[in-house]
């Protein structure tokens, strides 16, 4: 599965891989560390992805910006898209879906439980091959 | 309230003493005017017919203008040195009045000195028998000062809610990674770690997490005082269904007894604020139970005076050291070390949300007893709106 992970932070962009990566089967990542860089990304239409992983805050812009031009576009207005932030603002869930979010996932807590929401959310877009713990394909 | 003997010196005795009532109308007019002349406020009265009626010294203190130029202006003399961009407002309280309902407007004026100030007046319609407005008196007050600490306070607030949310943006984003990278770490690496690997690593989450913690704290802390507050009269027996629910599954755990008086009273708050209090003060009751004894709850209402009533939650739970009683309210400290979880941060938010209500938080312990927390909080303002009769007869 491709999977866009548009995030400005490296260290967030690892953690989130290692969360995914327990979760899905077989993930590739295409990263974007800015909305200018991820825009481009779509402009080119090179890869097609099955799945979008944004954070609201980027360095140089929203990522519901980003968020409502995917929904826009007419490839991946029904793409699975999961957008995440550190700050745990009311305002950035409520932005992230009415920007068009399939689900908004807070940064915070430990480890497993962010790995747990995504996990969750991910569970409900049924297409992905999901691991079990050890490591077998369901 | 009106002096009574002011009003029962009129007619008290019998009509064929002219005189007396002659120097009783005398003595009235004469206290009437040491009122006025010594009142910090200016008292202007109008008549639709007759113009202005009566004009206080203080409105030359307050105006720069005399007394005699109040009573020689065409039309309404402060409609005529209210500021341009007020006119509006001012002109609509002014019509409110003149059909019989009494009126608080704020607006500037320009000093005769030329400068501007914030003026808050009450307008008050005298009015006859039939309801009929026969007059209006003004009762003008200079809140400029006060206008101008409320917009430094409305500027501080503004700055703190800015400080809030990069807090809450730029210290979690490298608490997230932290953890991240530590439990990274920690599942990589489990062989070479071996166990006194991991327990750093354990310790490196722990501290993260309590960092964490603490950002929530301070967080919810500044939220007090930037937050809402629009206030109403709020019946505490919703409040405090609200907070049962929410923890009815720890008091069905704890199998807690809680006992709520049959009248629980209405005050005037917040009712977002009035949940985070009594949220507060249930967790913590139910938090520090103790393990000795089923833990029991219950609320207590003493009325205080017409202005104020006392709400106590009492608990019988592992009580408080004497030693810790005075900074149990404050900031960042807690009773009770690192054995039961908290911040320390809950009691200082209740007593700062209680103290922007009007009211006071008081608490008293016993190690091995119990605590009891005693919220003082405001009724509902009776209403404002009471011209004592006696004084409008005065008018006539």
């Amino acid at each position: 599965m491709k999977i866009l992970l548009v995030d400005d932070n490296g260290a967030h962009r690892a953690i989130t891989k290692r969360a995914l990566t327990k979760t899905i089967a077989h993930c590739e990542f295409i990263e974007a560390d800015s909305l200018n860089f991820a825009r481009e990304i779509l402009r080119k239409g090179i890869v097609k992805f099955s799945l979008a992983v944004v954070d609201l805050n980027l360095g140089d812009g929203r990522g519901t910006e980003f968020i409502t031009e995917l929904r826009n576009h007419p490839e991946y207005n029904e793409l699975p898209i999961i957008s995440l932030s550190t700050s745990t603002l009311a305002e950035d869930a409520k932005e992230s879906y009415q920007a068009g979010a399939s689900c908004y996932i807070p940064k915070g807590d430990n480890v497993e439980i962010f790995t747990q929401n995504l996990t969750q959310a991910i569970s409900y877009f049924s297409v992905f091959t999901i691991t079990s713990a050890n490591g077998a394909d369901t | 309230m009106i002096d009574e003997s002011l009003v029962t010196t009129i007619g008290a005795d019998k009509p064929n003493s002219l005189q007396t009532l002659r120097a009783n109308i005398s003595e009235i007019v004469e206290r009437y005017e040491v009122l006025t002349t010594n009142l910090a406020a200016s008292v202007i009265i109008t008549s639709p017919e007759h113009g202005v009626l009566f004009c206080s010294p203080f409105t030359h203190v307050l105006t720069g203008y005399s007394v005699e130029d109040v009573f020689e202006s065409e039309g309404d003399f402060l409609e005529s040195i209210t500021v341009e961009e007020d006119l509006d407002r001012y002109n609509r309280a002014r019509m409110v009045s003149s059909i019989g309902e009494d009126i608080l407007v704020r607006f500037r004026i320009r000093h005769r000195s030329n400068i501007n100030l914030w003026l808050e007046a009450r307008m008050v319609p005298i009015c006859d028998d039939e309801g009929e407005v026969i007059s209006v008196m003004t009762v003008a007050i200079d809140v400029t000062d006060t206008l101008n600490y409320q917009k430094q306070i409305e500027e501080q607030n503004q700055d703190l809610n800015d400080f809030s949310y990069m807090i809450s943006h730029d210290l979690k984003a490298p608490i997230f990674t932290i953890k991240g990278m530590a439990t990274a770490l920690a599942e990589d690496y489990k062989d070479t770690l071996g166990e006194d690997g991991s327990q750093l690593i354990n310790y490196i989450l722990q501290g993260a997490s309590r960092l964490e913690h603490l950002v929530a704290s301070v967080l919810e802390y500044s939220a007090v005082s930037t937050g809402t507050s629009s206030e109403q009269d709020i019946p505490l027996a919703l409040t405090l269904n609200n907070v049962m629910d929410d923890f009815r599954e720890l008091i069905n755990e704890t199998n807690a007894q809680i006992i709520l008086p049959e009248d629980l009273p209405i005050v005037r708050g917040n009712d977002v604020r009035l949940y985070q209090v009594f949220s507060n003060l249930f967790g913590n009751a139910l938090k520090y139970r103790s393990p000795e004894r089923t833990p029991e709850i219950r609320v207590v209402v003493k009325p205080h005076n017409s202005q104020f009533i006392i709400v106590s939650v009492i608990d019988n739970g592992s009580g408080i050291p004497k030693e810790r009683l005075e900074d149990v309210l404050r900031p960042f400290h807690r009773a009770h070390g690192s054995e039961i979880e908290g911040s320390g941060i809950g009691l200082a938010c209740v007593k700062k949300i209680v103290e922007r209500l009007g009211g006071t938080i008081n608490v008293q312990s016993e190690v091995g007893s119990g605590s009891n927390f005693s919220v003082k909080l405001p009724l509902p303002k009776a209403n404002p709106r009471e011209v004592p009769q006696e004084l409008a007869r005065a008018f006539e």
